[in-house]
């Protein structure tokens, strides 16, 4: 269904102020008659964040100060809440008070990806590569460790514990078996990790230290993520935010959104406010030559653009800094950062600057001694230059043996 | 590495958690404003030789490779090793801020 997608930098100036002046917005266009050429594969996970990667791909580039004041009331006021919000944020409420009253440390786990709805009644979304996996589990851990957990998830992703059993690659119908006199039980080959499954579900539950709940869209789990995030404000440091969930970066805004499902029968006009650029254009159907050769958009010229679907998303505020600073600043906020290419995670020597000398050094040496033939040469040209800015004490030009 | 400094240093929480798609259950790196780097891996990997071996001192600094991690899963979930080194950064913030509430508040 996808089959293009791309980024403009368009400087789009809505006026809104969830819309940064110079922020990239993104378009997307969906062919929604079957090509006859297919296309080479859209590069989604470039565009939104995957699996347990929240916050990345930076839309725009100011952004250390925090989403204002303004433009965050006005993101939560204009994407309505989901509609349980007043009942988690009751059960959280009451979670929370409980294990600050026993001066347990309690863990908000988010975990799986956010969906982007196309459509107010939505059929149509655009969803994140994720199943959980790593919130699920870390929770497991986490409530191991004696942490009471919040578990802000995905609807339907992977939940701790049932994890070991819900997963379509392990149907839980397989593990059991008829018994005697109609019962149903384990089979016996998988009966102790079951047992012990069990029994550490049965404990966290009994003692109330496993809190779940559900979002789907970005919208909610945004919404969710606040008003947690600010009940947890009472557990001040004790309070720990593990940030897995694949969060988007792009998001369809209200007023932009389509009520109904959009149709794939004169689908230009059913986005035609979607798209600024078109409504310019007039109408779609009897479209000129001019206006298909004026298609700056990465799709099939074979298809005609009043054929096609276009979708031009905003990105999303980045709260990140609203949380550490606003919404829980004494708790701890752990984010995770997923990247494809190994080259975004190798040292990076000169990037670590900032770090105390010898772990410069250290990296230095180790960097090079995996990727150059003659380490010596380059350390001590590196070394002279830097030393020779101040940056560098001698003493560590040694290396020093190293410990462990 | 980089990616996760910037984020740092753009929001100045207190962690960030690298992993690579191809390698995330078998290693991530802590990435702190106030200390050095951690990497955090399964106790032990196989080559594609299949020889078992631990990790060498010199490829702690560095992402495995993910052409010599063996097929599936590994026995050891690292989420397993992540949280309990989690739990120790928690303590130290923990005591970091009471300390400075101490410090700082003489109501």
């Amino acid at each position: 269904m996808l089959q293009s997608l791309q980024t403009s930098h368009s400087p789009r100036d809505s006026g809104s102020p969830e819309c940064h002046p110079t922020s990239s917005s993104l378009s997307i266009s969906f062919n929604l008659t079957p090509a006859t050429e297919s296309q080479p594969p859209s590069p989604v996970n470039s565009v939104f964040s995957s699996t347990s990667s929240t916050h990345s791909s930076m839309a725009s580039s100011n952004e250390t100060e925090p989403v204002s004041t303004e433009v965050e009331n006005h993101y939560f006021s204009s994407n309505p809440p989901p509609k349980d919000l007043a009942r988690h944020t009751a059960q959280a409420e009451e979670f929370i008070n409980f294990h600050n009253a026993a001066n347990r440390r309690v863990c908000l786990v988010t975990s799986g990806g956010t969906t982007v709805p196309l459509e107010k009644q939505t059929v149509r979304f655009i969803d994140n590569f994720s199943a959980g996996t790593r919130g699920a589990t870390s929770a497991e851990y986490f409530l191991e460790a004696g942490y009471a957990v919040i578990f802000l998830h995905r609807q339907f992703s992977l939940l701790p514990y049932s994890r070991h059993y819900s997963h379509a690659t392990d149907c839980f119908l397989d593990f059991l078996t008829e018994g005697q006199d109609g019962t149903v039980v384990a089979k016996p080959e998988f009966t102790p990790k079951m047992l012990s499954v069990l029994r550490k579900y049965h404990s966290a539950r009994s003692q109330n230290l496993l809190l779940t709940v559900p979002f789907v869209t970005i919208g909610d789990y945004l919404h969710e993520l606040r008003a947690i995030a600010r009940l947890m404000q009472p557990l001040g440091p004790d309070g720990l935010l593990y940030l897995a969930a694949a969060a988007s970066d792009f998001f369809l805004p209200q007023d932009r959104m389509s009520e109904h499902k959009i149709q794939s029968t004169g689908a230009a006009d059913g986005v035609k406010k979607a798209a600024d650029k078109q409504e310019t254009k007039a109408p779609a159907k009897g479209s000129s030559s001019e206006e298909e050769t004026f298609d700056n958009f990465d799709s099939s010229p074979q298809v005609p653009r009043s054929k096609r679907l276009v979708v031009d998303l905003d990105p999303v505020p980045k709260f990140l800094k609203n949380l550490v600073d606003g919404w829980a600043p004494q708790c701890m906020i752990v984010s995770f950062k997923l990247e494809t290419d190994p080259g975004k995670l190798a040292p990076a020597p000169l990037q670590s600057l900032p770090l105390p000398d010898r772990v410069l050094v250290l990296s230095l040496l180790l960097f090079f001694l995996r990727w150059k033939k003659d380490p010596r040469t380059e350390l001590t040209t590196i070394l002279r230059n830097t030393r020779a800015q101040g940056k560098i004490c001698t003493r560590a030009v040694q290396p020093q043996p190293r410990h462990r | 590495m980089h990616k996760a400094k910037y984020a740092l240093e753009r929001y100045s929480h207190n962690l960030v958690i690298g992993n690579l798609l191809s390698t995330r259950k078998w290693e991530v790196v802590f990435v702190s404003p106030t200390r050095p780097d951690k990497w955090i891996r399964v106790p032990s990997v196989q080559t594609v030789a299949g020889h078992k071996r631990t990790i060498s001192e010199t490829e702690k600094e560095k992402p495995l490779d993910p052409s010599t991690l063996p097929e599936g899963d590994p026995e050891v979930e690292i989420e397993s090793i992540i949280i309990p080194a989690l739990k120790e950064v928690h303590t130290a913030h923990i005591a970091e801020a009471k300390g400075a509430e101490n410090g700082d508040k003489k109501a």
